[in-house]
């Protein structure tokens, strides 16, 4: 192949034009450090803070916030899931895994014996709780989420880290579009439900 | 011949077929519960309600013959069809309960299919119901099968089913209208001894499966069409697995063979294959476990005998229960590798059983489901069989020994073959055992080579009728476990230096070629491959390797 | 188990033998059963199928379709009453729920000492004598708070 015929540039006048150019560069820097000056002192003087001092200060996230899991409970504590496994078939991320158990509770039948779901996979799309018909799973406005490991103490949240998260009550509930129960707070544990629960009301049949 | 046209489309029949028939024979699929071929028609569902030109009023397609020229359109094109067929459909879910999520028939269910149907289903309830008819559920009914009355429809299959083919009428309407109810007299468990066919049979989640009960979700099983190996009679099946385990079997429709139906010793044989007992590595007699090369190795030096004078043949027994490859295999491997030998598959006089394992349905007293397949193979040309060589082994003429074995799948091995097999490894000093569990009654041998079981490898079985039928790869061996046919290829080719091909279509190639009765068949299609599943539930598929890749 | 009287076997087996077919007999065979032991139970179920050569389910089946073979044992007496829409308009209901609250029982019951059941049935074809009922095979009627209450004093001795 031809070498390309190389070109000759003339450089200098570019570099006599930078050179020209030095009280403008100058000028700009000092612009761009006025900026900060201004902000330094309306923070400080003027108390106007840009950061929120995290975790001290923690931002609110609206009520349809997808956070961490919860799986719900009835009254008398069970669990509201019935391992119909749409949550599993649903998830883009395949990271539930469910196996299913008798219940002996007459109509009820079925319930998980296994209920997983590998948070470090999930992309929080909160198709699992819009797939659910039990509202056996929501979501919380819990965000922080951390672990030490990927064995045991993982993000691998199972039935007991579903479910008994008392700080829950701090965050309260996000994705839940179903609401069937706003007034009962079925996604805290038993322990710590406010004293005075009102009922839920009676299932309604289908109407046109 | 009459010729009938539905949705458009004509067919020409058998005087008698209903028109049903001709629907399903022309793939327009006209909505059924109570209609079923193996069954005799009753027509009491109304699901099926077709329009027939000239006719005053809809009739049901499953219980009106055909005429010449009778002009037919289901719900699919007529709409007044469709409205009666969604009449239809409305009263039974008016009292039905809502338990699709912990009901096991989701996704396989004729209520749930018909429901969404864009033609007649997606109706919006009239009724308010407010006072729900209530019935009895989870009742078990015996080892085999769950009941749930609310779930039922009426549709009178399992009435049928335990009436007409078991012969038993264990299963019975009580009550009237809306409140009928299916009962067995007192709960009482089911004696029936195929009665987990009324699990397949019931097209909603009254009936269902004790076995399968909230195992797995049914969109999450890959299908494989099989044969069972639990006899000789090799009905056909379906195999539903999921990761590696073989979840349940379900019977394919094949009227030359099983009807839809398969007994619940067959059903239930893939627990064997799956059990925890499995040979997973080659064995030496010490019960040192090693590696392939070395097995075959070991084989090599077992099975070399060194006699000329033809006194001390090699013994080689292969069970019956083997594929027909394998068995041509084995066959090459044992006349091409040692000019004097014994060549046999039967392991005893099991004719004496007739009565107590057969019945007059499909179970037959042969528990294995390749004998023709060994018989038409040439296996038992010369006398023999396992009395005869253990005869020779207590004369002190067994040197060396190849035996292919497989515990039967429906029960166990016959104690007193068992006890001869245990004797004859006793008193071989060179004997090698291609099989697929741990048996204590094969712990004699000086090396086991662990091969697949039936679902671990393709390949064909003879049945008694002489109908070849092919079985399916569904899962993969444990361990290091290996086809049969792939161990029997390395041992002729440490024996005759020739590696042959283990690809089934060429084994089966040779098959055709060498045995007079098999020839003329076609590999890819052989008969028992067109058979499907019926009911048709599930139309809503997801393809044939279930929904999820997991 | 409480075997049938040599009576209604006889009974049954003649209906049998005349019979084209066992099922044809099973209808006979209830109602003698019924007659005399005034219920069709679980055990009564069981010797009919053995007799007929049928499934017990099968049996059950059948009894249970039918209101008058009843699976609980019924009272010496049964009174009927007609819910039929001339006996309604002929105020039949309030008449009904006086009766039943006056034993002490709910439609289909039977009083303590088993003597009377009450069960409301449908329409009995005497509306002329709205609101009517019967008592065993007799038609009573028309119906009023007295005349059920001379009925009862009456049945009560």
């Amino acid at each position: 192949m031809a070498k390309r015929d190389s070109q000759v540039v003339d450089v200098r006048a570019r570099a006599e034009a930078t050179r020209a150019r030095v009280p403008q560069d100058v000028m700009g820097i000092l612009s761009g450090q006025e900026v900060t000056l201004r902000q330094m002192i309306r923070q400080t003087v003027g108390r106007h803070h840009v950061t929120i001092q995290y975790p001290e200060q923690r931002k609110p996230y609206s009520r349809r916030f997808r956070g961490v899991h919860v799986l719900t409970q009835r009254q008398d504590g069970s669990l509201k899931c019935t391992a119909c496994y749409l949550c599993e078939t649903v998830c883009p991320a395949e990271c539930i895994t469910i196996e299913a158990k008798e219940v002996s509770a007459p109509g009820i039948e079925k319930g998980p014996a296994r209920y997983e779901i590998d948070l470090s996979r999930c992309i929080f799309c909160g198709l699992c709780v819009e797939a659910c018909p039990e509202e056996a799973l929501i979501m919380s406005r819990e965000y922080d989420l951390t672990a030490r490991s990927r064995g045991p103490e993982s993000l691998r949240y199972g039935i007991k880290e579903l479910t008994e998260r008392p700080e829950i009550a701090a965050y309260g509930s996000g994705f839940r579009p179903h609401m069937q129960y706003p007034l009962v707070e079925s996604y805290l544990p038993l322990t710590a439900r406010p004293a005075a629960a009102a009922q839920p009301p009676a299932k309604r049949s289908k109407r046109r | 011949m009459p010729l009938v046209t539905v949705d458009g489309q004509q067919i020409e029949v058998e005087p008698g077929a209903t028109i049903i028939q001709a629907a399903d024979r022309l793939g327009v699929e006209i909505p059924r519960f109570c209609y079923h071929p193996d069954l005799r028609p009753e027509g009491n569902c109304r699901m099926c309600l077709v329009q027939v030109e000239g006719f005053a009023r809809l009739v049901v397609a499953c219980a009106t013959p055909v005429t010449d020229g009778m002009v037919v359109s289901s719900p699919h094109t007529s709409a007044e069809t469709a409205e009666a067929v969604q009449g239809v459909l409305e009263f039974l879910l008016i009292n039905h309960p809502l338990d699709c999520p912990i009901c096991d028939q989701a996704g396989e269910c004729s209520l749930q299919d018909f429901y969404m149907h864009p033609d007649y289903g997606l109706h919006t309830s009239q009724v308010d119901v407010v006072e729900k008819v209530r019935k009895r559920k989870r009742i078990e009914l015996g080892p085999r099968i769950v009941l749930d009355s609310e779930r039922c429809v009426m549709c009178s299959r399992c009435v049928r089913f335990s009436a007409d083919i078991s012969g038993l009428a264990e299963l019975q309407f009580i009550h009237r209208g809306n409140r009928v109810e299916l009962i067995a007299f007192e709960d009482r468990a089911l004696e029936d001894p195929y009665a987990g066919n009324l699990a397949d049979l019931c097209p909603v989640g009254a009936l269902t499966s004790r076995d399968f009960r909230f195992r797995r979700r049914v969109w999450h099983l890959a299908h494989t069409d099989s044969v069972c190996a639990g006899c000789s009679t090799g009905c056909n099946l379906r195999i539903d697995h999921a990761e590696n385990r073989i979840e349940r079997l379900v019977p394919r429709r094949n009227p030359a063979v099983n009807s839809s139906w398969i007994c619940d010793e067959g059903r239930l044989s893939y627990l064997r294959a799956n059990g925890p007992d499995r040979l997973s590595q080659p064995l030496l007699s010490g019960g040192e476990e090693v590696a392939w090369p070395d097995g075959i190795r070991h084989a090599q030096e077992l099975l070399a005998t060194d006699d000329a004078s033809g006194t001390r043949p090699l013994l080689a027994l292969a069970s019956a229960s083997a594929t027909n490859e394998s068995l041509l295999l084995f066959k090459h491997l044992v006349t091409r590798a040692f000019p004097h030998h014994r060549l046999d598959f039967r392991l005893s006089q099991e004719t004496d059983l007739v009565g107590a394992r057969q019945d007059h349905l499909l179970r037959r007293w042969d528990k294995h489901p390749n004998t023709m397949g060994a018989f038409y193979l040439g296996f038992s040309e010369q006398p023999g069989g396992l009395d005869d060589y253990l005869q020779a082994a207590e004369a002190g003429d067994c040197v060396a020994l190849v035996l292919l074995y497989y515990p039967p799948l429906v029960g166990d091995e016959l104690p007193p073959v068992a006890a001869a097999l245990a004797r004859l490894l006793e008193l071989c000093p060179h004997s090698v055992v291609l099989t697929t569990h741990r048996l204590p009654y094969l712990k004699g041998a000086s090396l086991s080579l662990p091969v697949a079981a039936w679902a671990e490898e393709e390949g064909t079985y003879t049945n008694y009728q002489g109908t070849v039928q092919h079985s399916a790869k569904a899962t993969e061996p444990p361990g290091a476990a290996r086809e049969a046919t792939a161990v029997l290829a390395d041992l002729l080719h440490t024996f005759t230096n020739h590696r042959p091909s283990t690809a089934p279509e060429v084994l089966f190639a040779e098959l055709e070629h060498t045995v007079a009765a098999y020839r003329g068949l076609d590999y890819q299609h052989l008969p028992s491959r067109l058979a499907s599943v019926y009911p048709p539930e599930g139309r809503m598929h997801y393809g044939e390797e279930g929904f999820s890749g997991r | 188990m409480r075997r049938l009287s040599d009576r209604a076997l006889a009974e049954i087996e003649t209906a049998r033998r005349e019979e084209d077919s066992a099922r044809h007999a099973l209808l006979t065979a209830l109602r003698v059963v019924q007659e005399e032991r005034r219920q069709v139970g679980p055990d009564e179920v069981v010797q009919i199928a053995a007799l007929l050569s049928l499934s017990p389910a099968t049996v059950e089946g059948v009894a249970r379709f039918y209101d008058q073979i009843s699976e609980e044992a019924t009272g010496r007496q049964v009174l009927s009453l007609c819910r039929g829409i001339s006996c309604q308009l002929c105020g039949a209901d309030p008449l009904a729920r006086e009766v039943l609250d006056n034993l002490g029982i709910e439609d289909g019951g039977r009083t303590q000492d088993g003597s009377l059941t009450v069960r409301l049935v449908e329409c009995i074809g005497n509306c002329d004598q709205a609101p009517t009922g019967m008592l065993d095979t007799a038609f009573v009627g028309p119906l009023t708070s007295t005349v059920l209450s001379e009925l009862l004093t009456r049945w009560r001795r």
